[in-house]
């Protein structure tokens, strides 16, 4: 690590121009796509970006920043939907930010029960736990307990109203911009949470957990706080889902779910927060482009996983935030790229 | 001048082991700062210092269980820092690890016997048993025992065993005399020195200065990564201010 | 529930169990050598059963060269997918999970295109003609076949016990378990040693799924299914312990086989899930597990 503060200012302001060019180059995005005929597809296919962007970052604190490998991250994420499906359905809520907390409610709920049975165990069993608990999940939903879940259909009708009784997110241009807000402060908020106390303890843990251990914190419950907080953030995607799509189907339990946050992290850069989002949209964008092709999609995932963890275990963000670092600094400061 | 050429010549062919500018990194932290040492044929060299500074890490790098970043290390003038610590054993250097490292659910005859499964001579397995049941006695009492149930000394005495057999003439051996009673430690130093008459040659990681002291011909002291000092024991004995000053032992021994 | 209907069920169970225990042997032996984890090890079992049912039963019809051919091949690719992979993660000193996500990717893809190739719709093979018809004994009926492959695996198994408690071949693999840095600091090539015993485990594997094959409708789908059934068996009998093993895949054996004779698909799921979790929480190190699961 360089002690040169010149080269640290560089970095770190680099890190807030490429930060700052990227959220403007967001908002000004589906003004550029009202121009297409195809500005709802386009402005949906966005949308559909951010909120898997939202899940996979989330998925980075467990797995990025803790070291926790769960197979079960879509539990946060369909219990978090399928709470906003039901709360509008049943108990008529309207405001979308009630529907989104009281999605986040039942995702941290479950979060911080898989959480306790996974943190007293190693990683095998991690694997399989959290796994187990998400097929369960979908068990019971596909079961329609009480009538709540609505079974295999799942339950449809969701609508979009004015959050806070003011700004209405029905027309999808709307809805893009509350999306992107809640991105982009779930983005300071984790960020702030992995640069903090806290965080230390999450990367400890990733390290060495033995040590973090003898220097006298509770393991277990720092795990259980790293899926709660992920947990929150995956619901929160989840939610906005549920508006997004106006449905809810046990689709949102799904195995392959948790395994898509699993390769959009791996894919954009584990640890970094920014990279899952870059690699779910890239995730989404080669399957809208490729779902002709949906027969072979799970070959592409599978050789994805091979691929990168052998060969690109950092994922492409850090690739890409180091092309920009070099390209606009001059050839004497390459000595200032980090990861 | 003939005869000096002669003379040099002969030293560095009965230099065993050779160890030049070794540089060791765990993880960012780095341990091993250029540590550059000899053992010739036949020697004891002891390798002193205070706890935690690198002693340890020297005798893994000469194995490449933690493998050096740069610098060289040549046994019977080969260069063996790239190999696998596998193919170093093979080349005939034992490992004695610290606390011991026996399968404790093995017996003691299966311990002794693992580096033979690696090398195949089967004809020379009835030999090397007999040099070690002669030595440590004890040890063929107990052979089928488990080791796990074999007390401190007689495991070191195990471990030191196994060690003579996988290693030709070179053993390393760390810390050997840690957390065993007085009397057992000078059992061991007996051990060892009989070892020594039998043309093995011994390099040896030590905390207690003064096992070191009966037993080694040189040594080397060792300080944050560094070898600090150097010498034969008569050299040390003479200047026991070098010992005060690296490894704080009281000037009066 | 008659006497009957008890035998049968434990004779399911058994049978059941067996192939459980086949197959959960390779992958908690390769946790206690390497200390990883292999998630594609259900693909070496589903590419025996299709290997045995696509290839080789339509070719040469001899269901016995099936069960060689079916060990040999996945052996074979057990041994590539060491070498080639995680050999490259261990040795690079990777997080324990990187193993996880490549095996993970290479159950994914592998499933794939057995699923591309042969399509999806469960397989079910015929069983060789000497081993077809029952046996009845008493009051209960039952089949030859899986009364074989009961007795089939004893054999493997015995013939695994054998081979790790009383070769040097074994002593080394116990010695590496125990400590794979002193183990090779012995001479011992531990990488080759633990490429070989993977092959081994897969092999096996794939003899699983000649044997289950008439019996056990084989499909892509059950790839994972069933890895999660088996991380359960090897949980449960303890990590690195082969008798773990073979007592815990008769314990699940029999609760599936009760479990499904007694009650519907979804209840048995919730329930074995409940089973699980109590398991873990009572007793993480399971059966005869040294180091357990605690990583």
């Amino acid at each position: 690590m360089e002690k040169n503060s010149l080269s640290f200012l560089r970095r770190s302001a680099w890190g807030w121009i490429g930060g700052i060019l990227l959220f403007l180059g967001a908002a000004l995005l589906p003004l550029l796509f009202e121009l297409s005929s195809e500005a709802s597809y386009l402005q949906y296919t966005a949308v559909r970006m951010m909120i898997l962007g939202l899940y996979a970052m989330s998925f980075d604190l467990l797995f990025g920043f803790t070291g926790i490998f769960s197979f079960g991250h879509a539990a946060a994420f369909g219990a978090s939907a399928y709470a906003s499906a039901i709360f509008f359905t049943r108990f008529q809520v309207t405001e979308p930010m009630i529907v989104i907390l009281g999605g986040l409610a039942l995702a941290v709920l479950v979060s911080v029960f898989v959480g306790y049975l996974s943190s007293r165990v190693g990683s095998v069993a991690v694997f399989l736990v959290t796994f187990a608990s998400t097929e369960v999940m979908q068990l019971i939903a596909f079961s329609n307990p009480a009538g709540l879940t609505n079974g295999e259909n799942g339950i449809s009708g969701i609508k979009r109203t004015a959050v806070l009784g003011l700004f209405s997110v029905k027309p999808e241009l709307n809805f893009y911009y509350f999306t992107l807000l809640i991105l982009v402060v779930s983005y300071f908020l984790l960020r702030k949470t992995v640069n903090s106390p806290l965080g230390d303890v999450f990367q400890g843990i990733r390290g060495n957990a033995e040590r973090v251990r003898f220097l006298g914190y509770n393991v277990e419950q720092y795990k259980i706080v790293s899926f709660a907080i992920s947990g929150l953030f995956a619901g929160a995607a989840g939610s906005l889902n549920a508006l997004h799509e106006g449905t809810v189907a046990p689709e949102v339990l799904s195995w392959f779910l948790s395994g898509d946050a699993v390769l959009f992290t791996v894919l954009g850069g584990p640890g970094t927060l920014i990279g899952p989002i870059l690699g779910a949209s890239i995730i989404v964008l080669v399957q809208e482009i490729l779902s002709d092709f949906l027969r072979e999609w799970l070959v592409f995932v599978g050789m994805s996983y091979v691929v990168l963890i052998l060969f690109l275990p950092k994922g492409l963000f850090p690739m890409f935030s180091r092309i920009f670092q070099n390209r606009v600094n001059r050839p004497s400061n390459l000595s200032a790229t980090t990861k | 001048m003939a005869g000096c050429g002669k003379f040099i010549w002969e030293k560095q062919s009965s230099m065993l082991l050779e160890v030049k500018e070794l540089h060791t990194y765990y993880g960012q932290s780095h341990i091993l700062q250029g540590i550059s040492l000899k053992v010739d044929e036949g020697e004891i060299v002891a390798l002193l210092g205070p706890n935690g500074m690198g002693k340890t890490t020297t005798l893994r790098s000469v194995m490449a269980l933690t493998p050096a970043k740069s610098g060289h290390v040549l046994f019977k003038g080969e260069d063996i820092t790239r190999l696998h610590p596998f193919e170093i054993a093979r080349k005939g250097i034992g490992y004695v690890p610290e606390d011991r490292g026996i399968f404790k659910s093995l017996t003691v005859i299966q311990n002794l016997r693992i580096p033979h499964l690696n090398k195949g001579r089967r004809e020379n397995w009835e030999r090397d048993l007999e040099k070690v049941y002669a030595l440590f006695p004890i040890l063929k009492e107990r052979s089928q025992q488990m080791a796990g149930s074999l007390s401190g000394g007689e495991q070191q005495m195990l471990t030191t065993a196994r060690g003579m057999i996988a290693g030709d003439h070179l053993i390393l051996l760390d810390e050997p005399t840690e957390g065993l009673a007085p009397n057992i430690v000078q059992d061991l130093i007996d051990s060892l020195q009989a070892i020594k008459k039998q043309n093995f040659t011994i390099l040896l990681v030590e905390q207690s200065v003064n096992t070191a002291l009966e037993i080694a011909d040189r040594c080397y002291i060792l300080e944050k990564g560094r070898i600090k000092a150097q010498g034969t024991i008569d050299e040390i004995r003479k200047n026991p201010e070098i010992l005060h000053q690296y490894l704080g032992v009281p000037d009066e021994k | 529930m008659t006497l009957e209907f008890f035998f049968m069920q434990m004779l399911n169970g058994l049978t059941i169990g067996s192939i459980f225990i086949l197959l959960s042997s390779g992958l908690t032996i390769v946790f206690g050598l390497q200390g990883i984890t292999n998630c594609a090890h259900g693909v070496f079992y589903m590419l025996g059963a299709y290997l045995a049912i696509k290839v080789v039963m339509p070719l040469a019809g001899n269901y016995w060269l099936a069960l060689v051919i079916a060990f040999l091949f996945n052996f074979g690719l057990g041994c590539l997918m060491e070498y080639t992979g995680i050999r490259f993660l261990v040795q690079n000193k990777r997080e324990g999970t990187h193993v996880l996500v490549l095996t993970l990717g290479f159950a994914i893809l592998i499933r794939e295109l057995v699923k591309i190739t042969w399509g999806a719709v469960p397989q079910l093979a015929e069983a060789p003609a000497i081993l077809q018809g029952t046996l009845t004994v008493g009051s209960v009926t039952y089949p030859v076949y899986w009364l074989f492959v009961i007795a089939f695996t004893a054999a493997i198994m015995a013939t695994l016990g054998f081979l790790f408690m009383r070769t040097g071949l074994g002593i080394l693999v116990q010695s590496i378990t125990m400590n794979s840095e002193v183990t090779q600091a012995l001479g011992t090539n531990a990488p080759r040693i633990n490429t070989a015993v993977f092959g081994l485990g897969t092999g096996i594997a794939g003899i699983a799924g000649v044997l289950s094959s008439p019996i056990l409708g084989v499909e892509p789908n059950m790839v994972f299914d069933l890895l999660i059934v088996l991380f359960v068996v090897i949980i449960f009998g303890g990590l690195g312990s082969l008798l773990g093993v073979v007592v815990s895949g008769v314990i699940v054996g029999m609760i599936i086989s009760f479990g499904t004779a007694l009650m519907t698909g979804m209840i048995a799921k919730i329930l074995a899930f409940v089973v699980m979790i109590a398991i873990l929480l009572v007793r993480p190190l399971g059966l005869f597990g040294k180091t357990g699961i605690l990583d």
